[in-house]
This record gives structure tokens, C-alpha cells and sequence, in this order.
């Protein structure tokens, strides 16, 4: 008796797993069932913020589910960042993510409890290169008016920027020290604030994500010096890229490169789901359009394509990490 | 400019943002944020319509936590419970409710008329702004201090010194030190106000009434003919268009911060008080400063968020968003190739403005009854909306331990009767200090002699640093005379 009853516990055991084992395959051919709730680890209102919601309005057509947007901000995006690595990978829990910032944090705060490959990368949507900005009455005609000047390490020129420890500040002091310079980062709350200090005479140059100078830019109140970025933009088509501008390298270790991530084992199939589904989202011209009227650079990467660029992006912030210290 | 659905939108928003304001760590940020999501199948005047009318509605609700049980809503409403819980505990929450009502209302609506007509040189003053009239702003905003002390200005003083000094928690705004943080990421950013208010607020109270150390004394509350009580704010003619034109230079300022706009707006009232000695015993004056200021605060945060595209705060950074997922952008082009969507969203928050008054006086009746309720009863259910509205903010249970803790904290205030107003300005005031003069320092590039001179030459410092003197010398006076009476 006591066999048997071990027997058909086996038996049950069994066919629980089978019954196991064939549910999500079936769950998952015609995933997602249910709303994906995207975690964005910033405050209503900033980039990340309002690319995803900007996804989320055209999500739903291609992912078949909607597209949920949940903030969870502080400590820089650590805390969001560290919960979505701890979330159930059933694809259901996805986040925005926000390149170099993820890798500044882990570089800066090495206690910091997630790391980089907790994450399988979905995509990339969105770059958003660091800018030079100037009043459009300054007396910089040019970015080398401003590298002539700020040259002096007698004469230090201030510069706002979003920061301490920012992308935005990273970009910055890498540019200086490629060129030489010798300027006074001071931080402000963000970009948004930089450019307002800028506008009202605080400063004479801000440095500052693209995407929070666009409306200002065609405004004709600021304007843009040089765009730290390898290849010109069709939104800034007179704007120069730094590495032709002045004939050596820089590394866009600033440019802000946002994209989804979801957590580590997450299935291969509902990861590629919604890699498609992200894809055909930043291919509509519903989409296109309005990226456009936001000053969204829209570069979609795929899966395979945003993990090289973490690893790159990775080398690059270690090897100028000291530069924030 | 507005369809018959906005219309409905408008009034849908206003009950949804009565709720949201009024049910503390739910803020206005977040209720315009939920809301974000749901008008995308709308027009862009629709949308906005509903987003406005939450930011409108919610800002006032949170008035009706703060005078009936005296925990602020949203931050903007804390100076609103100085003078709002005692009116309740004298059976006049009716009255405080009806008087905030309309005093909100008409903030909102003046505010709104400036957003119409003197957006551009409101938004020039925005940018005039700099780091040292920030910090110069912030010192002000200590000097108020004295006005919340009551009697103790010693005790008023310790609290506000607390506060500032809870305000240095977190990361340095210049280079990135983590401070007294504990290791704890959730104090990275700072303490959380609104988690910190509920913990400050509620605990105490709850704790007294079960101790049962306050005998609350069964007040009658009367709450007919609320609607033509209504019309005795009438009386406070001057005293709400300055508390108006508080609101919304606080507003119109990025980043003051709307709960020091309440603040301001309180001590300006009981300094022009003839019986400023009242304050705080429930006069209605500074119950109807604060309310008028921090609605104001709303017209002014949208002006240099929709000429400039600079949010005000953190409910117009949202509503900014809001505005660029509706293919609007933000700056002159607004008023000229927008300006129908423009003209209408700001027509649709003069409505918000009225639509909400009586639907407040509708949630006046019900919340009176509220109130009755035993308090074995009521303060077990305000610890939960306190516990639920501090997790509800980040969704993080540490912060419900933050707020215990200081609810704890507050308790030992109440205890030896320290006001709890000056720790709450210095927590709010210490950050924007600390940021402010780090900032302005290395502008000047650590040139201290610079920087002060700069102080005393630009016009709007000048004129800051002139209020401050004003309002500390008038506190000292006051201070002194109390003690001459009380010898």
C-alpha cells in the first residue's frame, strides 16, 4: 500500500511536471496575456519618463497588451534598477534603461547591489548625445572660440551641467581633458535647470543632453556649439559632430542611450517577442513622427546589438571613471 | 475651444483629484502622472483639460485631510492645518472646509488669469532667478520660523535647526557624497518629505488619542448653510491678493517648492494680523493665506513650463510631459501655431478652478460625518492611510519604517510641546540652502568676497535680503513684547 501510494505520488509528481512543462510553451505562444509593466527608475516628467510613455501610447498595437508605465525613482535610478533585476523574468516585468548612467552608478558605488549582467538587454530606442550650449548672443561663435578661451588655466570658464556624477559631466570632462581645457563643471539639478541658468545669464555655457535642449534650440534662444556624437543628426543637420570638429577622437562616453531590459532568465522566445514588438513600435511612422516633435533621436538596436554596446559602454566609463572623483 | 467631452473630463478629473489630494502620500504629481497614460486617445485639449483639473483639484483637497485631521494631503497644504485642525477641534471644520474652498478657488483663478495674460515677463523673472537668489530665498523662508514658534521661540528654533539638519541626509548636491545615508539607497535622495509629513502628522495625534491624554471634547459640527459661509472669505480681500501674488512668484520661480508658498503666505498674514496672537488657535486668516497661496502656486508653475519649457515643479514636469506626448512643444510657438490648444487648456483651468468648489463642499458634509467617528475607531484607520500613503509613494516598504520613525520623533516633539512647522521648513528650506550656496560658491569659484558682493549689487537679492531683515526684526519685536506681557 505504502508503494503504491509512493507510485502514484511519482505518477502525479510526473504529470504535474509534464502539465508543468507544457503550460508556459502554450502560455508563452500567445504571450503576453496580460499588461507588461515597464518600470522606469527616474520621476514622472524626465527623459526616460517620457520616452516610455511615448512607447506605451504606441505599445499596445504591436505587443498586444498595453504597455504599463510605473515609476520607481531614487539614489539616481538604483532603486529601480535593483528591483527590476530582482523581478520575476516571466516577461511580464520590464524596465527602461538608461546607458552610461546604469554603469556610472556600479562605477561609482561599487556596493551597489545589481549588476550589469543581471539584466538580458531587449533593446535600444533612443540616443541622446551631450551638447555644448550657448546663448545665441554669445560671444562663442563657435566651439574653437570656446576651446581658445577656455584653454587658460589661469581663467577658469564656469559651465552647468546636469550632475554631480552625470553622463552629462562625464561627456564634459572627457571632451576637456582630450582638448586640454580647463573649465569649472558646477552641477545643477539636472538639464532642465542647466539650461535655465544658461538662459538667464548665470553661465556662459551649458552642457546638456539634446533631448532637453531641442525646444530652446528651435526657439532660436540657445544654440548648439557641437554635438558629442560619431555621426551628424538629421535633427541638428548644422551642427558639427566633436570628432570632426576638432580632428581627434572623442569618445561619446556621455551620449545617453535609452532602451528595455528585462531581468536575467527571462525565455529566449518572450524575449524575442518583445524585441519584434519594440522594433515594429520604433518603425511606425505614428511613432517616428512624434519622436521627432519631442527631439527624440529615435536608433533602435536590437537584443544581441544593445548588450555589445553595455560592454563598450562598460570599458569606456572604467577607463575614464576617474574623472568624476 | 472646449467640446462638451472636456467639459466632463474636466469634472471627472476634479472628483479624481478631490481623492488623490485629499488621502495623504497620494500627491499631485502622481495623480497627474496615473492620468498621463489614459489621455492618449484624447484630443490634446481634452487631455489636458483632465490633467489640469487634477493638478487644480488635487492641490486644494489636500486641504480637507489637513483641517480634519490634521495631516496634510500633499506638502503644499501643511501650513493649512496650523490654523484648519484648531477651527476643527472648535467644531467649525465646516466652516474651515467652506473657507479654504473658495480661498483656493480664487487663488487658482487669479493665478490663472496671469498665466493668460503675463506669461512673458512672468517667465523673464523665472530666469533672473540664480543660484544666490535661490539660496537668499531659502534664508527668508527660515525667518519664518519665528512666526510658526507661537510663544517658544527657543523651542521653535531647535526644531527648525532639527530640520535643517535632516535635510543634510543624503547626497551632496555638488559632489556626489553620500552623507548619514546609512547605507540605506532609499536616503540617497534625501529624506522623503511627503513620507516624513505623514510620519510627523499623523503618528502623534493617533497616539495621543489612544493614550487618551487628549480628551477630545465632542464638538458640534455645524455644516448648514456652508455655501453662504462661503462668502465670508470676501473679508479677507487683501490679505488673498497678497497671498495670490505669493503663490505665484513662488510658483512662477523652478524649484521653490509649493509647501513654502503656504508658509510665506501664512507669516505675511499674521504679521499684517491685528490679532496675530491667534494664530494657531484656528483663525481663520491664516487658514485662508495658505490655501489662496498654494493654489496660486499652480498658475505660476505652468508659466515658465509652457513659455520656456522649464517645469516649476514636480506636477508640472509631468503635465510638461503630457503636453510633448500630445505633439505639443513647449515655448512661443505655444501661444502662436498652438494656440488654440494653448488658449483652451488654459480656459479649461479657470473651469477646474470653479468646478471643484462644489464638489468640495459636497465631500465638506461627508467628511464632517467623517469625523465624528470614535476614535478607537478613526485612529487605527488613520495609521493605515498613513502607512498606505507612505508605501504608496515609491512603492517602497522602507519607507513606511522612515515614516514611523519619524511619527516617533514627532510624538517627542508633541510631548514637550516643540512645534513641528519649523522642522518641516528646515527640512525643506536645508536642501534648497545647502544646494543653493554650494552652487553660487563655485560660480564665483569659491570667491566669498565675490559672491557677497553680488548680493548686496543684484536687484533681486537686494530686495530678498531686504524681506528678510524685515521679517526677522518684526519676529523679534513681536517676541520681545510677548515676554513684556507675559511678565
Amino acid at each position: 500500500m505504502a508503494k503504491f501510494s509512493k507510485n502514484m505520488t511519482m505518477i502525479a509528481a510526473a504529470a504535474f511536471l509534464l502539465a508543468g512543462a507544457i503550460v508556459p510553451v502554450h502560455a508563452q505562444a500567445d504571450f503576453p496575456t496580460k499588461p507588461v509593466v515597464a518600470t522606469v527608475p527616474f520621476s514622472p516628467g524626465g527623459g526616460n519618463d517620457i520616452l516610455l510613455r511615448l512607447i506605451s501610447k504606441h505599445a499596445s498595437s504591436f505587443l498586444g497588451q498595453t504597455l504599463v508605465v510605473e515609476n520607481k525613482p531614487g539614489a539616481g535610478g538604483q532603486i529601480g534598477w535593483t528591483a527590476l533585476a530582482k523581478s520575476r523574468p516571466d516577461g511580464y516585468s520590464i524596465g527602461a534603461t538608461s546607458l552610461p548612467s546604469m554603469v556610472i552608478i556600479k562605477a561609482m558605488r561599487p556596493e551597489t547591489p545589481f549588476a550589469l549582467d543581471d539584466f538580458k538587454y531587449i533593446c535600444n530606442i533612443q540616443i541622446d548625445p551631450i551638447v555644448w550650449l550657448v546663448k545665441s548672443d554669445s560671444r562663442f561663435k563657435t566651439a574653437n572660440d570656446f576651446v581658445i578661451q577656455a584653454s587658460d588655466p589661469q581663467k577658469k570658464i564656469n559651465v552647468a551641467g546636469d550632475g554631480p556624477q552625470s553622463n552629462v559631466q562625464l561627456q564634459h570632462l572627457a571632451a576637456a581633458k582630450v582638448l586640454g581645457l580647463s573649465t569649472n563643471y558646477v552641477s545643477f539639478n539636472g538639464s532642465g535647470p542647466a539650461i535655465t541658468a544658461l538662459l538667464g545669464g548665470q553661465v556662459e555655457i551649458a552642457a546638456a543632453t539634446l533631448s532637453a535642449a531641442m525646444s530652446n534650440i528651435e526657439a532660436g534662444k540657445i544654440k548648439a556649439l557641437v554635438v558629442f556624437n560619431d555621426e551628424p543628426l538629421s535633427a541638428i543637420p548644422d551642427v558639427p559632430t566633436a570628432s570632426k570638429l576638432f580632428g581627434k577622437p572623442i569618445p561619446s562616453v556621455g551620449m545617453a542611450v535609452r532602451g528595455l531590459a528585462a531581468p536575467k532568465g527571462i525565455p529566449d522566445d518572450k524575449l524575442a517577442k518583445l524585441e519584434a514588438a519594440f522594433r515594429k513600435v520604433s518603425e511606425s511612422k505614428a511613432f517616428l513622427d512624434e519622436a521627432k516633435e519631442m527631439g527624440i533621436v529615435v536608433k533602435f538596436m536590437g537584443s544581441a546589438q544593445t548588450e555589445a554596446h553595455v560592454k563598450e559602454s562598460t570599458k569606456e566609463v572604467e577607463a575614464l571613471k576617474d574623472l568624476l572623483k | 475651444m472646449l467640446d462638451p467631452m472636456a467639459l466632463l473630463l474636466i469634472m471627472l478629473g476634479t472628483i479624481f483629484g478631490i481623492v488623490i489630494g485629499s488621502l495623504p502620500g497620494l500627491t499631485s504629481t502622481m495623480g497627474v502622472a496615473l492620468l498621463v497614460p489614459v489621455t492618449f486617445g484624447m484630443t490634446p485639449v481634452q487631455g489636458l483639460s483632465l490633467l489640469g483639473a487634477v493638478y487644480c483639484s488635487s492641490t486644494y483637497a489636500g486641504a480637507i485631510s489637513a483641517i480634519l485631521i490634521n495631516i496634510p494631503g500633499t506638502p503644499s497644504n501643511c501650513s493649512t492645518l496650523l490654523d484648519g485642525f484648531p477651527m476643527t477641534k472648535r467644531g467649525q471644520a465646516g466652516l474651515a472646509i467652506a473657507l479654504a474652498t473658495a480661498a483656493s478657488a480664487i487663488g487658482g483663478f487669479f493665478s490663472n488669469v496671469a498665466l493668460l495674460f503675463m506669461a512673458p515677463p512672468l517667465a523673464e523673472l523665472a530666469l533672473r532667478f540664480g543660484s544666490q537668489e535661490y539660496f537668499l530665498l531659502a534664508l527668508f523662508g527660515v525667518s519664518v520660523i519665528a512666526s510658526l514658534s507661537e510663544r517658544n521661540l527657543l523651542k521653535g528654533f531647535i526644531s527648525g535647526t532639527f530640520g535643517l539638519f535632516l535635510a543634510v541626509v543624503g547626497m551632496h548636491p555638488m559632489t556626489g557624497e553620500i552623507r548619514f545615508a546609512m547605507g540605506i539607497p532609499e536616503l540617497f535622495n534625501g529624506i522623503p518629505l511627503v513620507v516624513a509629513l505623514i510620519g510627523l502628522y499623523s503618528l502623534p495625534e493617533v497616539v495621543e488619542n489612544i493614550s487618551g491624554s487628549l480628551k477630545q471634547e465632542a464638538a458640534v459640527h455645524e455644516v448648514k448653510g456652508i455655501f453662504g459661509r462661503m462668502m465670508e472669505v470676501f473679508k479677507y480681500k487683501m490679505l488673498m491678493f497678497r497671498a495670490t501674488l505669493i503663490g505665484l512668484i513662488v510658483g512662477v520661480v523652478p524649484g521653490a517648492g509649493s509647501s513654502i508658498a503656504g508658509f510665506i503666505a501664512y507669516d505675511d498674514a499674521k504679521r499684517n494680523s491685528k490679532t496675530p496672537e491667534t494664530f494657531g488657535t484656528g483663525n481663520p486668516e491664516g487658514l485662508v493665506a495658505s490655501e489662496t497661496a498654494n493654489n496660486a502656486v499652480v498658475g505660476g508653475s505652468l508659466i515658465p513650463a509652457l513659455t520656456l519649457g522649464i517645469p516649476g515643479n514636480a506636477v508640472s514636469a509631468v503635465m510638461l510631459g503630457g503636453l510633448m506626448i500630445h505633439g505639443l512643444k513647449p515655448g512661443p510657438g505655444l501661444f502662436t501655431e498652438n494656440a488654440g490648444i494653448t488658449y483652451g487648456f488654459i480656459i479649461s483651468m479657470f473651469l477646474a478652478n470653479l468646478v471643484f468648489v462644489p464638489a468640495g463642499l459636497a465631500v465638506a458634509r461627508y467628511g464632517v460625518s467623517f469625523i465624528k467617528t470614535p476614535g478607537t475607531i478613526l485612529g487605527p484607520l488613520i495609521i493605515a492611510l498613513g502607512v498606505i500613503g507612505a508605501y504608496a509613494l515609491n512603492m517602497s516598504l522602507l519607507d513606511v519604517w522612515i515614516m514611523l520613525v519619524i511619527g516617533l520623533l514627532g510624538y517627542v516633539m508633541k510631548q514637550f510641546d516643540v512645534p513641528r512647522e519649523p522642522l518641516v521648513l528646515g527640512l525643506v528650506l536645508g536642501t534648497m540652502a545647502e544646494g543653493e550656496l554650494a552652487r553660487s560658491l563655485a560660480l564665483v569659484q569659491n570667491d566669498v568676497p565675490a559672491l557677497i558682493g553680488s548680493m548686496f549689487t543684484r536687484p533681486l537679492s537686494l530686495i530678498i535680503i531686504g524681506l528678510t531683515a524685515i521679517s526677522v526684526f518684526q519676529g523679534l519685536r513681536s517676541q520681545f513684547r510677548q515676554k513684556k506681557v507675559d511678565a
